[in-house]
């Protein structure tokens, strides 16, 4: 088995990434679907292509603890299809770093 | 003017800005030829909504040569009838008689010839001026270039992979300025693999590359989220394919990978069917040479040789080597692939690239420089996508693209 070394551990986890924190409409399991809902209708009324991971992301929406009404999403770069969606749709949301 | 083989010229021009842009297409011949057969059936049977007219200076006066004009668009009210007859009408019929004056068409000619122009009139256009403008230069334009021939065949095999559509709004690259900088993204994780596209420098010396394991996560659907990112971006999707060549050439390409990706490893029927499958799909095939242990002998097999070859050092022999960082890579005899494909392929080299191998893998002959892990964990990806490039001394963007026909 062939094990990274010290130097490319550290390279990896060296990576920046961000989380998007957005807060639900509503609480609970309808809060989220509205979430997606809104968010699939951003997709194809803005005639984009369906992320390849969405039934990944259906499920982590689904799956994710709610932070005082708000979901901590990871994300890899603040221009984000995700946070171009919370500002089209209102959503009240902040970029931060992941902790 | 013209000549017995030519019959008539055509020539074709668009000026101005939308919504009154101007589109004409038009032909120019001598009466007794197609051009006049086509002249005098078109104004004897009129279709509806776009009935040919004859182009007159104003009323009473038509131009000469003789000029009809055929509305593209449909004409469907009152409104859209006035543009036509007005101020396009009398831009082409002026710019079809300047045309002579200033020696365009011979004047001797004037009698002999006709012009059918075919022109476009947005119905969103309003402005009597920038139509009649806009028409006139157009029709000017279209003129002199049937008269000249434009283009000739070598602009048009110059222009042809680096021209935008003005209604596509992107072009297609067909990888013909090397070298450029391919970033593989082997990372399963689709947000991530969106930070670092959208992080990517805009350069038209960038592949990107999906990865294997990115499309077994996605399928090939994840090409299509990255053109829409990156519409102008050359994509590869890395199959690996090793059975049902045409099958798996054509998911990608229905997917629309620029790039379609084989294995070396596969049988000699499946890599033909293929690269056949992606010449029929418009996209070009790499064959990947990932553990095989003498690509020229496979290449020397093989009826049709692929567009691209792509000498590999797998990830995991890689990983093992990077622990001894003085060990050379070596991608094989680049020189060798490139003759028994009658150097009409590019060869990319994958495995450990970093910066400071560039010259030298430059140097060896490699038209594509296969980075990953490089720039995908770069704490920068921007900048360190940059470092490549600067050290390949590529442009960011081409130049050349810039529209200069007049």
């Amino acid at each position: 088995m062939v094990k990274l070394s010290e130097e490319e551990v550290n390279e990896e986890e060296s990576v920046f990434h961000k989380k998007l924190k957005i807060k639900l409409k509503e609480k609970g399991k309808e809060g989220r679907l509205i979430l997606l809902q809104d968010y699939l209708d951003y997709l194809i009324k803005g005639n984009k292509t369906i992320p390849p991971d969405f039934p990944t992301f259906v499920r982590e929406i689904m799956g994710l603890d709610e932070r005082g009404g708000f979901l901590h999403i990871r994300l890899w770069n603040e221009n984000s299809e995700l946070v171009d969606f919370a500002k089209a749709r209102g959503y009240e949301h902040k970029i931060d770093t992941y902790d | 003017m013209i000549n017995e083989r030519d019959d008539f010229l055509i020539g074709e021009a668009l000026v101005g800005e939308e919504p009154e842009i101007a589109h004409i297409d038009l032909i120019i011949g001598s009466k007794r030829g197609a051009a006049g057969a086509a002249f005098a059936s078109s104004i004897a049977q009129p279709k509806q909504g776009h009935t040919p007219i004859l182009g007159v200076i104003r009323p009473n006066l038509p131009t000469k040569p003789m000029t009809l004009i055929v509305p593209k668009v449909s004409i469907r009210n009152l409104a859209d009838a006035e543009k036509i007859f007005g101020p396009a009408q009398s831009a082409i019929a002026k710019a079809v008689a300047d045309a002579v004056e200033e020696g365009v068409i011979p004047k001797s000619e004037a009698e002999e010839f006709v012009v059918i122009a075919s022109a476009f009139i947005h119905p969103r256009g309003k402005d009597y001026q920038r139509i009649y403008r806009y028409n006139y230069a157009a029709t000017k334009l279209a003129l002199s270039r049937a008269v000249e021939k434009f283009p000739d065949m070598d602009k048009v095999l110059e222009e042809k992979d680096k021209s935008i559509h003005a209604m596509i709004g992107f072009r297609i690259n067909n990888l013909k300025k090397p070298p450029y900088l391919e970033v593989a993204l082997d990372i399963p994780d689709w947000r991530r693999v969106e930070g670092i596209v959208r992080a990517l420098p805009k350069s038209d010396a960038i592949i990107i590359e999906a990865g294997t394991p990115l499309i077994k996560r996605y399928g090939v659907e994840v090409v299509q989220k990255i053109h829409q990112l990156r519409p102008e971006t050359v994509v590869f999707a890395d199959l690996k394919t090793l059975d049902t060549g045409n099958l798996e050439a054509r998911m990608a390409g229905d997917g629309t990978a620029d790039v379609v990706g084989f294995s070396g490893l596969a049988p000699v029927s499946t890599m033909e069917k293929f690269i056949e499958e992606c010449k029929k799909v418009g996209a070009l095939s790499l064959m990947d040479t990932l553990n095989v242990a003498d690509p020229v002998k496979v290449l020397k097999k093989l009826k049709v040789t692929p567009n691209i070859v792509e000498l590999h050092r797998p990830i995991d022999v890689e990983l093992a080597q990077s622990r001894d960082r003085e060990q050379e890579s070596e991608w094989g005899n680049i020189g060798e692939v490139k003759k028994v494909c009658g150097n009409k392929v590019l060869v990319a080299v994958a495995g450990g690239v970093r910066v400071n191998k560039i010259e030298k893998a430059l140097n060896a002959g490699a038209d594509i420089i296969v980075v990953g892990r490089a720039i995908t964990t770069a704490k920068d990806v921007m900048g360190a996508a940059r470092a490549f490039l600067q050290r390949m001394d590529v442009e960011d963007v081409d130049q050349f693209r810039v529209m200069t026909d007049f």
